[in-house]
């Protein structure tokens, strides 16, 4: 699994040391006394300081300039919703946005379209029908360090996903009010984000025509009831439902109807993925050609318990999980504790939709003293899977495997 | 320390009524990003890589690397220079491919005594311009206009009439900082000693920083 018991136990005091700062000093939280935690991550160089940004719990950190955070793995194991201030970070470009004014903040919608929009946060809360939705985003890149060989780019653990109910209007709607012409290919979207250098391609992003209209994806200003966090951005995001979080553009102020594809270095260049059926190639091996990147995979963990935690003989345990994939919904999880060589089928949680995390419950009772493999596999309702042998590319996306955590009965 | 935070309501309501509408209303919500404290290993070659690397990054995007070779070292400088943009000088990417590797990754084999263009030279005698483009500050600041730091006439009418314009521009330049001149984050530059810190800070001080252009 993603993060060892000592992990476990030292995020927990990072979190009752700001607890109790926040409390004695009413908001005071200084950044140095907290800035000493560190966790140990379960791969080669996988020392991590656990820093508290603002509006932020401590989280792992794992670049300050632009800011990449990654939520503690136990917070998974809280609820179904990852709370605001534990939810991961990931931004591409150093020059990224700390101040907003409501009042002026814009969406321009432009390009191929009858009627160009400049709508504020309050046209956008008072002209369009509200909608929300549960829905998991996660980094392309979630557990690329557990990849092997090892690839470069952002060495995260599985903490870079997260599950919040989403508040917002459809992008078809927003698109419909500007009317979209009949020669639209792609629709593109920019954040206030920017790169330090001219010569650095600005960050964008771009859908299908028919996946930008498809009702589903939406510009959100809320996230679990209240105001985005500016790091997870503030005051308006792009969210793409079951699709890799690259697509869901922070501080989302410019969406351009295209006739044409998209030409962007983060569209044709990065976030690609190989074009076959597995998006895998073998270990070590060139991507060859290449596809933009989608949906998630079908992927599931197993939260209540962490590698190297005790268990007792004789004494039952209710382990816990979660499962999700890209849209399709869970149909079943199962366990095993023997490391994948007998399973059963565990009991799902409440259906928040299916682009939600759904949660899993299983009692397991560990007959005989010794150490045990647990594991968990999901299967959606599309019949999709999880391979028991990870698949590899070059670019460390779409982990999927089933995960294992070592646990042993006294 | 304060609250991070900052909410500055531009519409006249009281405290009680805004907390309400406040999605409605005016708003303005600022944060402050903490300090970037991760610094380069301080080994041969750390000028250089201080110079061509924290423009756009901090340091710890090479930390978190798992150990890389030379040859993978090399490529994500090569990236670094074709797809994203950095005006990393051809000649000097083997430099800095072979301090990542010593530093940050699996090794390298032994080099040719061939002394490194940027290394091999004292400062004590270099023109404060080339010592400036040297370490990298040119990357960020231009002495009339205000690129992702301030232009250093700007600095230089901020400091005019401080007595410890000098000690600070030095503070500044060894230990970075932030929220002076707004959002963009000054990494540290700790390879840079007193004595240059000082000749940088006399210059940037002195009228002709922006008449040498």
């Amino acid at each position: 699994m993603s993060i060892g018991r000592k992990a476990f136990n030292l995020s927990r005091r990072g979190f009752l040391r700001s607890a109790l700062l926040a409390g004695a000093g009413g908001v005071l939280v200084p950044w140095s006394s907290l800035a000493d935690e560190t966790i140990m991550m379960p791969f080669a160089n996988g020392e991590r300081r656990l820093v508290t940004y603002p509006q932020k719990k401590p989280l792992i950190l794992l670049t300050s300039r632009p800011p990449q955070l990654e939520t503690p793995f136990s917070v998974f194991n809280k609820g179904i919703l990852t709370p605001n201030d534990e939810f991961f970070v990931r931004y591409h470009l150093a020059g990224i946005p700390t101040s907003i004014d409501t009042d002026k903040f814009r969406v321009d919608v432009k390009g191929s379209v009858h009627s160009p929009l400049s709508l504020s946060l309050k046209d956008l809360k008072t002209q369009f029908e509200q909608v929300d939705l549960v829905a998991v985003i996660q980094c392309s890149g979630n557990g690329r360090a557990f990849f092997q060989p090892r690839v470069p780019g952002g060495q995260s653990g599985n903490g870079t996903m997260g599950n919040a109910r989403w508040k917002g209007v459809r992008l078809a709607d927003i698109l419909n009010k500007a009317g979209v012409g009949a020669e639209a290919q792609q629709v593109s979207f920019r954040g206030l984000d920017k790169p330090v250098l001219d010569t650095t391609p600005a960050f964008g992003k771009a859908l299908d025509i028919d996946h930008a209209m498809d009702g589903e994806v939406m510009v959100a200003y809320e996230m679990n009831g209240e105001d985005l966090p500016m790091l997870n951005g503030f005051p308006l995001r792009l969210v793409v439902p079951g699709c890799y979080g690259t697509y869901w553009v922070k501080q989302v102020h410019e969406i351009t109807v295209l006739d044409q594809h998209f030409a962007s270095f983060w569209m044709d260049t990065a976030y690609r993925v190989p074009d076959n059926d597995c998006e895998c190639v073998p270990p070590g091996s060139p991507a060859g050609k290449t596809r933009p990147i989608g949906r998630y995979d079908v992927r599931s963990f197993i939260t209540s318990l962490a590698d190297g935690e005790k268990i007792t003989v004789g004494k039952p345990v209710r382990v816990r999980g979660i499962a999700f994939d890209g849209g399709a919904g869970i149909e079943t999880v199962e366990f095993s504790s023997d490391g994948g060589s007998t399973w059963t089928e565990t009991t799902l949680g409440k259906d928040y939709g299916n682009y939600s995390f759904r949660e899993w419950t299983f009692h397991f009772t560990p007959r005989t003293a010794g150490d045990y493999s647990l594991q968990c596999c999901a299967v959606n309702h599309k019949g999709e899977t999880q391979p028991r042998e990870p698949r590899w590319n070059p670019s460390g996306y779409m982990r999927n495997v089933i995960e294992t955590v070592r646990v042993s009965a006294v | 320390m304060k609250t991070r935070i900052q909410k500055i309501f531009a519409v006249g309501l009281i405290v009680g009524l805004a907390a309400a509408v406040s999605r409605l209303g005016a708003e303005i919500v600022t944060i402050t990003l903490p300090p970037e404290t991760a610094v380069y290993k301080d080994a041969p070659g750390v000028t250089l890589v201080n110079a061509q690397c924290l423009t756009c990054h901090s340091e710890e995007y090479v930390q978190m690397q798992p150990p890389l070779s030379l040859k993978a070292w090399t490529a994500e400088v090569v990236k670094m220079q074709q797809k994203y943009g950095a005006p990393i000088p051809t000649n000097v990417i083997p430099d800095i491919a072979y301090y990542l590797a010593v530093n940050y990754g699996t090794g390298a084999p032994a080099r040719p005594p061939t002394p490194a263009p940027v290394q091999a030279t004292t400062t004590n005698q270099m023109d404060v311009v080339k010592m400036a483009t040297m370490y990298g500050c040119l990357a960020c600041h231009q002495p009339d206009k205000k690129v992702i730091g301030p232009a250093y006439k700007d600095v230089r009418a901020k400091y005019l009439h401080d007595p410890d314009a000098i000690t600070k521009i030095m503070a500044q330049i060894q230990h970075g900082g932030t929220g002076k001149w707004g959002a963009a984050v000054m990494p540290p530059f700790t390879a840079i000693g007193d004595a240059d810190a000082r000749r940088l800070a006399e210059w940037i001080m002195a009228d002709d920083s922006s008449s040498s252009k």
